[in-house]
């Protein structure tokens, strides 16, 4: 008995102690958890993907826009055709006009309002655009499509919201459904737990949930999801300090961003905001009763309730919120009766995504790693507007890959013949469509930015425009040089010799024609007299910044470049002389629409205008007599136009660069293996540009002459002796004032005044 | 008369003989606010409370803005007209910037457009950018074609730009 009594104090004490430890750790859990709500709450941050914009769709009367490339774009901005206009992010289409209400968007440059509008279509025109019940409109935008994101780790995508910006049907919805006594409980709702063990009770199995929203969003905010009585503790301590700590409005701001409601591939769509885009197109504030009862209705399964892939379910769920509402007074029956026969409205596919245009997507990275780190663009939620034009890049994508099996020799055993495309707007240097291999959407080897080749014939144009803007040696079109097969002693004692293609040589010959039809050696002969230094410095002025070796063979292209800095060089011609880099992004804007950087057009003249003019005119004849001629037939609606063929040796790489008024375009072909294609420019490279840009209808090249150009006839043969020279089938060249033909091929001038008159008279066109 | 009046006048001027639309890694502009503010976006904010939903006005979300009043149109309004308008509406604001994006929209619509080039060189020359204002005049020459109004207009721009230089 007395072994008993001293038993029981111990145990007594023993119960004391272990519930007074036991008391002090959970005391010590809860200032650990306060501690720790305190500090992760107060500083939260959603990592935010970078959003990612193609470059909008201009809408004025004259835009080259036929019906269904519109109507294209307003499908791929996740516009729903209706009977009748209502809502923004609506058309309607009545014969040959769209009507459509526009959303409105906050561009860099100032806000696009939304509007009603209807636009009348002639062929590919656009014929009149007109506010509909208001007049014409000049000139409106639509939204830009936005192609992909740069998204973080997490992969949760979310558009955050101010409390205060979120419609208050939404949040009666949502606290009538999840938590009807959200605003009295504090953090964890007894009452609620009960009734829903008793609703469980009664129907057996789980049909309603008790935790509150404040637990629902330290769940998801900072807990796993297992559920053990643990974590069950730990959720409802959290949920406590949590409603101890911060007010009920930052508590539902944070659960209406948070909240998880579906999955797009590898994209979480979080918050109702951006669920609102993912399911109807539309941002919250333009959605009715019934969709935001179905927004509401969708945390407890967005994949159970997921409008698309269930239909049915997700009615249901809808008129379920909807019956709370009422029970909560939030509606009035005859509001539960009508939105609950509304038929549901979601977009037929989220928004349009295409393949995410890789290739693109890094050139877009490049130019921007000068002012962003890889973690800013994935976690600050910028907006970027890129110089994309994805009705261009689409056709770009099918076309390409069937354009290069056209060209592919089939005795080729270097594996399949590969691709790279750029295309740049002549004027501002945009990048408006890129291909960095020949399959759609590839994300391996980008060739476009990446494969640095000789560049062949391409380089040609600098050594003729070093001598066009030469102050020495009176050099014109019809200066006469030398195709003359030779040998070249270099510095270190050997010899190179170049040699024509296919063998032919043609003695004497223009500048003109040795540049149109490619022949080496009058450029070697050209590009010595030049010096190498002249032929080296035009290259850096045209925008090349690589290395170059001075070695005579620089004059035919052996210098590697990448398609993209070819396009940079042929850009610098496109646009007159004027250098213009070329640029894949045009602005950042912060998440909430402050501005940020603009990467504006900057332009630097290079050449005059006369030399350009006259270079012009030698490219133009690349295709109307020179290598390119054999793409006369499929470019004869876009003709006339400039370009320059290139190959390397033992027909390695197949090259052409070629611009019209609006466009410039540069293809390559070859092997990664840097194996024979058995292609020239042009049975390669020049039909795959041809197919491809007249599907973009290219617009011709039509450069008007600067005041100080005259157009003179020449012999037909280029001789050094007038004694030779043949007029009585001239050929009409332009001529700077300054520098007449030589007399030896001069057809007109022979000194007299009658001449002299005649030219004013003379036709001003070649 | 200074620069900003001169660019005023001038650019109404050729607003008003503008021509009929067609179709058709630089220098950083860093503009308020400055990079180190970006991450305001997703914080959590101490709101004033819910809104009705319905009005249709302006979210900061998505970059949608609701229905705005737009200004009646003008039926001689051409898409040149309407986005020189907005040049100068901008530099009165103060908004060199903002003002050349929208000449570079303007060159997006019709590249062929002297007046525009012109717009944008005045505007980088009142950023205080006289090379690419020289480099943007000479392109406004360029397209100027036989418009000897305006070519000449152009020179008398490119001189005064070297006048102040000098």
């Amino acid at each position: 008995m007395s072994r008993l009594n001293t038993k029981l104090p111990s145990l007594r004490r023993l119960t004391v102690w272990t519930l007074l430890i036991a008391t002090i750790v959970f005391v010590l859990w809860c200032v650990w958890i306060d501690r720790q709500i305190r500090e992760s709450f107060s500083s939260l941050q959603w990592a935010l993907p970078a959003r990612i914009y193609a470059r909008p769709m201009e809408l004025y009367p004259g835009a080259s826009h036929a019906l269904d490339e519109v109507q294209t774009t307003l499908q791929q901005l996740g516009y729903r055709e209706v009977s009748q206009l209502g809502r923004p992010g609506e058309f309607r289409r009545l014969g040959q006009s769209l009507q459509i209400q526009t959303r409105g968007f906050d561009f860099w440059d100032g806000p696009e309002p939304s509007q009603t509008l209807a636009v009348f279509f002639a062929g590919d025109r656009i014929t009149s655009l007109e506010r509909i019940g208001g007049g014409s409109v000049p000139l409106a935008r639509l939204e830009p499509v936005e192609v992909t994101q740069f998204n973080p780790d997490t992969g949760e995508d979310r558009l955050p919201l101010a409390l205060g910006d979120v419609p208050l049907v939404l949040i009666e919805a949502v606290i009538a459904v999840e938590d009807s006594r959200f605003y009295e409980h504090h953090g964890v709702d007894p009452k609620g737990i009960a009734r829903a063990m008793l609703a469980n009770i009664r129907a057996g199995g789980i049909v309603q949930g008790g935790s509150t929203l404040t637990q629902q969003l330290v769940k998801n905010l900072y807990l796993h999801r297992d559920q053990t009585f643990r974590r069950k503790i730990e959720e409802a301590l959290m949920a406590v300090a949590l409603d101890l700590r911060f007010s009920k409005n930052q508590i539902l701001e944070a659960y209406l961003n948070e909240v998880y409601l579906g999955q797009d591939g590898n994209r979480a769509i979080h918050g109702f905001a951006l669920g609102a885009q993912h399911y109807f197109s539309r941002p919250l504030t333009q959605l009715s009763l019934d969709e935001l009862a179905l927004l509401a209705g969708m945390p407890r399964g967005p994949s159970l309730y997921n409008p698309r892939r269930n239909p049915e379910r997700a009615i249901s769920r809808r008129n379920t919120v909807l019956a709370r509402m009422v029970d909560a007074g939030y509606i009035t029956e005859e509001q539960r009766t009508q939105a609950s026969q509304a038929e549901l409205a979601v977009t037929p596919r989220p928004a349009y995504r295409g393949n995410g245009y890789p290739a693109f997507m890094e050139l877009v990275q490049q130019n921007l790693a000068r002012d962003y780190d890889s973690a800013a663009l994935r976690t600050e939620g910028l907006r970027i507007f890129t110089t994309l034009d994805l009705a261009m890049q689409t056709t770009l994508e099918a076309r390409l890959d069937k354009a290069v099996a056209a060209v592919q020799r089939a005795d080729s055993d270097n594996g399949p013949l590969e691709a790279a495309v750029v295309i740049t707007d002549a004027t501002n240097g945009d990048v408006r469509a890129l291909a960095g291999g020949r399959r759609a959407g590839y994300t391996g080897f980008n060739r476009a930015l990446n494969a640095r080749r000789q560049i062949g014939s391409l380089v040609k144009p600098a050594t003729y425009l070093a001598a066009l803007e030469s102050g020495a040696g009176d050099y014109s079109l019809a200066t006469v040089l030398s195709d003359a097969k030779r040998e070249i002693e270099l510095d270190n004692g050997t010899y190179w010799s170049p040699s024509n293609y296919e063998n032919r040589y043609f003695g004497d010959v223009y500048l003109f024609d040795a540049l149109e039809r490619s022949l080496n050696q009058a450029t070697v002969d050209l590009g010595l007299k030049l010096g190498l230094p002249a032929t080296i410095d035009m290259l850096r002025r045209l925008g090349y910044n690589g290395d170059v070796a001075a070695y005579p063979s620089l004059l035919l292209g052996a210098v590697d470049m990448t398609p993209i800095e070819v396009a940079q060089m042929y850009q610098t011609l496109a646009s007159g002389g004027f250098r213009t880099p070329l640029r894949a992004v045009e602005a950042v804007m912060t998440g909430d629409g402050q501005r940020l950087q603009r990467y504006g057009l900057a332009i630097e003249q290079v050449a005059s205008q006369r030399s350009m003019f006259l270079l012009e005119h030698a490219l133009q004849g690349v295709f109307s007599r020179g290598t390119a001629r054999t793409a006369q037939s499929t470019m004869q609606a876009n003709l006339p136009l400039a370009g320059k063929t290139g190959t390397t040796n033992d027909l390695r790489d197949s090259w052409f660069a070629g611009y019209g008024d609006d466009l410039v375009a540069v293809v390559w072909l070859g092997h990664d293996n840097n194996g024979a294609t058995g292609l020239t420019g042009a049975t390669g490279a020049l039909k795959v540009w041809s197919d491809i840009m007249s599907s973009l209808r290219i617009e011709p090249r039509t450069t008007a002459p600067p005041p100080d150009i005259e157009w003179r006839q020449v012999s037909q043969n280029a001789v050094r002796d007038p004694a030779y020279r043949q007029c009585q089938d001239s050929v009409l060249l332009p001529f700077a004032e300054s520098r007449p033909p030589d007399r030896a091929v001069d057809c007109e001038d022979d000194g007299s005044l009658f001449n002299r008159v005649l030219d004013r008279f003379r036709v001003f066109s070649p | 008369m200074s620069l900003r009046s001169g660019l005023l006048i001038g650019t109404l001027l050729l607003a008003a003989c503008a021509s009929p639309q067609r179709q058709s890694p630089a220098p950083v502009e860093r503009s308020q606010p400055s990079l180190t503010g970006t991450s305001a976006a997703g914080s959590i904010s101490e709101s004033p409370g819910p809104v009705r939903s319905g009005d249709g006005r302006a979210d900061s979300q998505g970059g949608f803005v609701g229905p705005a009043s737009p200004a009646p149109p003008d039926a001689r309004a051409t898409p040149t007209s309407t986005l020189m308008a907005g040049i100068n509406s901008a530099v009165d604001a103060g908004e060199l910037e903002r003002a050349a994006a929208i000449a570079e929209r303007g060159l997006r619509i019709d590249p062929r457009d002297a007046s525009i080039w012109l717009s944008l060189a005045n505007v980088r020359l009142l950023q205080n950018r006289p090379a690419e204002a020289t480099a943007l005049a000479q392109r406004a020459l360029r397209e100027a074609g036989n418009d000897t109004g305006l070519r000449r207009e152009i020179q008398a721009f490119l001189d005064r730009v070297t006048d102040d230089r000098r």
